[in-house]
Order: C-alpha cells, then sequence, then structure tokens
C-alpha cells in the first residue's frame, strides 16, 4: 500500500482489513496505531475484523479429503519411482534362464521326433 | 514417466504434508469430493513433473497451489466457472457501512458457524478464494498474487470487499448490524 486512506477522519475499510493481516508497511502499521489508540470507533472494528478474520479461518476449514485419497495419493507418487529400487538385471537373467530352458526342451523334441 | 527416488522423496516430504489444505480448497473451488480428488491428484502429479522447475528457497506452497488453480482453470468445470462475469472495477458496491456493533455483538453471530460457511458460499468466487487464500492458508499478499496471477493491489482490494461482504450477508441473514 502506497498511501493510508481515512474516511471522515476514520481508517477506511481496506486499511483495517490489510493492518489486520499485517502486510501495512512499518510506517503505515505505525501510523495506523497511533490512530488507534485515540480512535475507539476504529479500535471496535479493528477488533470486529480481526474476530470476523478468525471465524471465517475455521469456517473455511471445512471439507476434510477421505481417508482412503491420501493412501492413493502416496501409491500413486511411489508408482512412478525409477528403477532405483527394482535392479535392471533381474528381469534379464530370468529371462535368459527361461530362454535356455525352452530351446533345451525344443531340441529334445526335436532330436526324439527326428529318432 | 519416472523419477528419480531422491527426487521423489523430497517431492513428497514437501507435498504431502499440504494434502489435507490442497484438497480443502480443490473442493471449494470444484464443490464436488469427486472432483476435487481428482483435481488434486492430478495436481500432485503435475507439480511431481515439474519439480525440476521450482526454485528452492522460494514459497512451495504458493508454486504448488498455483499448479492446482491453473489446473481447475482448465478444467471443464474451471471453464465453466470462468464464463462467470466478475467486475473487478467496482469496489464501490461493497464500501463499508459505518455500524455501531460492539465485539461482542459481532463474536456472538460469528459463533454461528453454518451462517458464516453459508455467507461465505454466496461470496463472489474470485473473492472467496482471496480470501480463503489469506485466512485458511495464512498466505501472505504476495503469495497469493503469485497463486491468482494478479497484481498484489488486486489481492489487498479483494480480501478487503470479500470481508465486507461477508459482513453484510451476515448482517442482512441476522437483521442487525455486525
Amino acid at each position: 500500500m502506497n498511501q493510508l486512506t481515512h474516511t471522515s477522519d476514520h481508517l477506511d475499510a481496506q486499511t483495517i482489513s490489510v493492518f489486520i493481516d499485517s502486510e501495512l508497511s512499518p510506517a503505515e502499521h505505525q501510523q495506523t496505531r497511533q490512530h488507534l489508540t485515540a480512535c475507539h470507533d476504529c479500535a471496535l472494528r479493528v477488533v470486529a475484523a480481526a474476530q470476523l478474520k478468525t471465524a471465517t479461518a475455521r469456517a473455511g476449514r471445512r471439507f476434510v479429503p477421505p481417508p482412503e485419497s491420501f493412501a492413493h495419493i502416496t501409491a500413486q507418487l511411489r508408482s512412478s519411482e525409477t528403477e532405483v529400487n527394482t535392479p535392471k538385471r533381474r528381469y534379464p537373467v530370468r529371462m535368459m534362464a527361461w530362454s535356455a530352458i525352452a530351446a533345451a526342451l525344443l531340441l529334445a523334441v526335436s532330436l526324439l521326433g527326428w529318432n | 514417466m519416472q523419477f528419480p527416488v531422491n527426487q521423489r522423496e523430497s517431492f513428497e516430504q514437501l507435498a504431502l504434508p499440504l494434502f489435507a489444505s490442497l484438497y480443502n480448497h480443490a473442493f471449494w473451488l470444484t464443490r464436488n469430493q469427486a472432483e476435487a480428488e481428482d483435481l488434486v491428484q492430478e495436481t500432485f502429479t503435475k507439480a511431481l513433473r515439474a519439480f525440476d522447475t521450482f526454485e528452492a528457497g522460494t514459497n512451495f506452497k504458493a508454486w504448488i497451489f498455483r499448479i492446482l488453480r491453473n489446473t481447475f482453470l482448465t478444467s471443464r468445470t474451471g471453464i465453466a466457472a470462468s464464463r462467470t462475469v466478475f467486475l473487478e472495477d467496482h469496489p464501490g458496491a461493497l464500501e463499508f457501512i459505518a455500524t455501531d456493533a460492539t465485539p461482542e455483538d459481532t463474536l456472538i453471530r460469528l459463533d454461528n458457524q453454518e451462517a458464516l460457511y453459508a455467507a461465505l458460499e454466496q461470496l463472489h468466487a474470485p473473492l472467496r478464494e482471496a480470501l480463503l487464500l489469506c485466512e485458511v492458508e495464512d498466505l501472505k499478499y504476495k503469495d497469493i498474487a503469485v497463486i491468482l496471477d494478479v497484481p498484489i493491489g488486486t489481492v489487498m482490494s479483494r480480501i478487503s470487499r470479500a470481508r465486507e461482504a461477508l459482513r453484510q450477508i451476515l448482517q442482512s441473514q441476522f437483521g442487525e448490524s455486525l
């Protein structure tokens, strides 16, 4: 905020809003605090705004994810791992073994048929 | 697509604690449980894919919320929602109305969670979204500006207008000053 705006010697709604979010610059914050020490009306509005902020935060936390959806997301993330956890060589070695057994069986059957 | 285990683990450490927050925000955007779950799931997938573009030291929460929001905006529901006209340049419509309510009066009315929830539902979506990122997610204006892809002044204005609108809705509901 570049400049604090006041209406009829009171803080405007946006200044109060930014003040309760602690987003005013240090100079503006100090200026607002100074005004609040002297203005009962604005002080009440700041308190009411802060209460509305707290209540909104409570009401806004309304939707809770179903328990299974967290497990689902975790499983989904873990299914996208690299082969680092699953050694590459196991698959080719096993394939080679089965290929050798299949070739031997085929040869044996062929020899028996020829005899 | 597959990712190095270390990268996936670093991502999980940052992203999984935000799961409930992302789901809550996704539900507010989609208003539907199944769509909210799908949106969060897609967000996690996209965020993991793009994780190497995340700059260490910047705000991860703002980064992943931005992915969630962009994913929503390009979804069917998001495109339909974006057709609603939002009059950004009419801040005067929600000027502050002077009240003489005491903080105690306010507190009694705000105890009514259902009334406040119903009031939140009535807010215009862009105002509600900025307000929820501020109140529920406790994000700073500069991070909300990144997520919403708007100037910080717009964030400031939307939050202030959202609060005024809430106040007015609650006031009309209870028939007294709030």
